[in-house]
């Protein structure tokens, strides 16, 4: 297995189409990223960083009325002004935050006594309680670094990760048909099994590689461009997970971030390689698996098809499970007979069960597989 | 060691590529020799277990070979007859690389590398990219994977497609040496190929197999029936509307055709020692004539 696994390896990383997509698109990325105002505003936060008290939040109202006030007056705002209202404002979402959960904890008690127990309306509301009840959100800091990493994930993370195992993978059977190779594999004694086997964790292998890199440019562009700083930020200040009841801060969201996008990607990588096993042309294998990967976005965005309640089962394809957005964004449970669980452990056993389906249809496959 | 083949059949749609072959193998080598389509390639892959006949059975000692699986193609060695490889594997790491598909140890397939390179005399070739070889040179990196594992059962398709004469001699007596202990099967149009070596020829026409017999008893069918008739050049085509010729020899008085006959075609006419190429015209008559 070791040194087939090596060869596999090697088929894989020696394909120059995975280096110049790699790098034409964080190119591109980079172009679009530096586009974008991209400064280190940190030190108009330094003076209000850590645990938000009451007298905080008074003493912030009143240094930003006394900005309004002063900076009314001139012709037009300065710089300096614009960015200390920004730390002003954010301080005023983070208490309308903490004040918006307080209520929650505090009126859901009362909502439970009228709710039947051992009902799944009952539970939901006694788990998002319990949730609420654990979310901190009255810190400040300076968070642009990790949100902007958590961002990244979302379009260009996603996007990489697929466009690369589309490339890197999908021709990883069908190429072997092409090349007329399968017929030293399928008559060997490993090439149905150990041989699948080493292709299976040389793809894995290779999917991890493609997001640890993605991330590492991520990351040191962030740092660089912001400062390392703001990871124990809550995770509620990131404009989209406002209304999350996860008490993760930016870092800990981060690797959750990572694990789940992985998650998505390994699920992603093994059904091109099943994709790749049935096709007979490299072409048709990308063509079928970029038509997975884009499912989603072709339902929603391109033909608008309306999918009403049904509209929530998109959450659960590999690319909404690598984008994470939609599964940490706000309180979504299914309804398992009675139980409610949470939409990321819905998308973990999905994509579990997905791989595990994909992998033995894989094997299957192979040991059926004939030469044309 | 016997490899049964019992009653296989194999369709592709509609066309029916084998019908319902059914034969014993030993130790020794066994020659298919037939036409294009008549089935020696299907037949072929599915001993090579990269295709499975649509019905009937492959039993290697009693056992069938999809039991046996890995057990049976840990046994085999085959060379398909379009052989496919990576054009960017040096002939090395190619072998290496079917080595380990293989199943064979590091070490031990370095040492068996090095010593099947020199066998097809290709040693000094290691270091060469495969996609920048001869056909000859790439169909012998082919029968040197082949016999990377020390196979029990060798399955070789057209093996001698693209090799020089003096290459191919070198091919056969290397098969030969191998097959004492080895059940040997080997698909050829080149009937030169199988002259000396064959225990036995099966022979296929349109998926069916129709003979299976030591050489000499194949050509005892063909006794009385090859004959040497000496031609003038006007003659010739007459010759050739009216009979199956086999060979034309250009003699000082004439040219001497070599003639397949129920009987004796002209009173000037010899009898002739029947060959396999004799033997191959008087089953694929019309695709020998092609």
């Amino acid at each position: 297995m070791k040194s087939l696994l090596k060869f596999e390896l090697y088929k894989i990383f020696r394909q120059k189409s995975i280096y110049a997509v790699y790098v034409l698109l964080l190119a591109l990325i980079m172009i679009s990223l530096n586009a974008q105002q991209a400064v280190n505003n940190s030190a108009y936060y330094k003076d209000w960083e850590g645990t938000l008290t009451a007298e905080k939040y008074s003493q912030a109202e009143a240094a930003y009325s006394e900005l309004m006030k002063a900076e009314n007056e001139k012709a037009s705002w300065s710089n300096e002004a614009r960015m200390q209202a920004a730390v002003f404002e954010t301080i005023d979402t983070v208490r309308r935050l903490d004040e918006t959960n307080k209520y929650s904890v505090e009126f859901l008690p009362g909502y439970l006594t009228q709710l039947e127990k051992k009902t799944f309306e009952y539970r939901k509301n006694a788990l998002v309680l319990r949730m609420l009840e654990n979310v901190e959100v009255n810190k400040l800091y300076y968070h642009k670094a990790p949100a902007e990493m958590i961002d990244f994930v979302n379009i260009f993370g996603t996007m990489l990760s697929g466009a690369l195992i589309l490339i890197g993978l999908a021709p990883i059977f069908s190429n072997e048909y092409m090349s007329g190779m399968d017929q030293f594999q399928l008559s060997s004694r490993h090439g149905r099994r150990i041989g699948v086997r080493a292709k299976i964790a040389a793809a894995l292998i290779y999917t991890s590689f493609v997001i640890v890199v993605w991330q590492l440019f991520n990351f040191v562009h962030r740092i660089v461009v912001y400062g390392n700083g703001g990871w124990q930020t809550p995770l509620q200040q990131i404009f989209q997970y406002r209304a999350a009841p996860y008490d993760y801060d930016l870092l800990t969201f981060i690797f959750v971030q990572l694990g789940m996008h992985a998650l998505g990607a390994f699920g992603f990588a093994l059904i091109v390689l099943l994709i790749s096993a049935w096709c007979r042309h490299t072409m048709m294998s990308i063509v079928l698996s970029g038509a997975v990967y884009a499912f989603p976005i072709a339902i929603t965005v391109f033909f608008k098809i309306e999918l009403g309640k049904y509209e929530d089962i998109l959450d659960f394809t590999y690319t909404n499970v690598m984008r994470i957005t939609s599964l940490f964004a706000e309180f979504k449970v299914i309804n398992l007979f009675g139980l409610p669980v949470l939409y990321p452990y819905v998308a973990i056993v999905v994509m579990a069960v997905l791989s595990i389906a994909a992998t033995m249809l894989l094997f299957y496959t192979m040991k059926r597989r004939e030469v044309a | 060691m016997k490899l049964s083949i019992e009653r296989v059949s194999k369709e592709y749609g509609a066309k029916r590529a084998l019908d319902n072959i059914s034969c014993e193998l030993t130790e020794g080598v066994y020659a298919f020799l037939g036409a294009n389509g008549s089935g020696k390639t299907t037949l072929m892959r599915i001993l090579a277990s990269v295709a499975r006949p649509s019905s009937g059975r492959v039993l290697l000692d009693g056992v069938d070979i999809e039991v046996l699986d890995e057990r049976y193609r840990d046994m085999l060695g085959y060379l398909p007859q379009h052989m496919g490889y990576y054009k960017n594997f040096t002939v090395e790491k190619f072998l290496m690389y079917i080595a380990a598909l293989k199943g064979i140890e590091m070490p031990k397939a370095k040492a068996k590398v090095d010593e099947l390179l020199q066998a097809v005399s290709l040693q000094d070739e290691k270091r060469t990219k495969v996609g920048k070889l001869s056909g000859g040179m790439k169909q012998r990196v082919g029968i040197a994977q082949a016999l990377l594992n020390d196979p029990k059962i060798i399955i070789v398709d057209e093996p001698t497609a693209g090799l020089d004469p003096k290459e191919r001699i070198r091919f056969r007596n290397l098969l030969s040496t191998i097959a004492a202990d080895r059940i040997v099967l080997l698909s050829t149009h080149i009937v030169s190929d199988i002259e000396y070596i064959a225990k036995e020829l099966l022979i296929l026409k349109r998926g069916a197999l129709i003979k299976k017999a030591e050489p000499q008893l194949l050509l005892e069918d063909l006794k009385d029936k090859v004959w040497t008739v000496l031609a003038s050049p006007n003659e010739i085509a007459a010759w050739q509307a009216s009979y199956k010729v086999s060979s034309m020899l250009v003699r000082e008085n004439g040219t001497e055709l070599r003639i397949l006959s129920e009987s004796k075609p002209a009173p000037h006419a010899a009898e002739a020692i029947p060959n396999l190429e004799d033997l191959y015209l008087h089953y694929f008559d019309e695709e020998a004539a092609k």
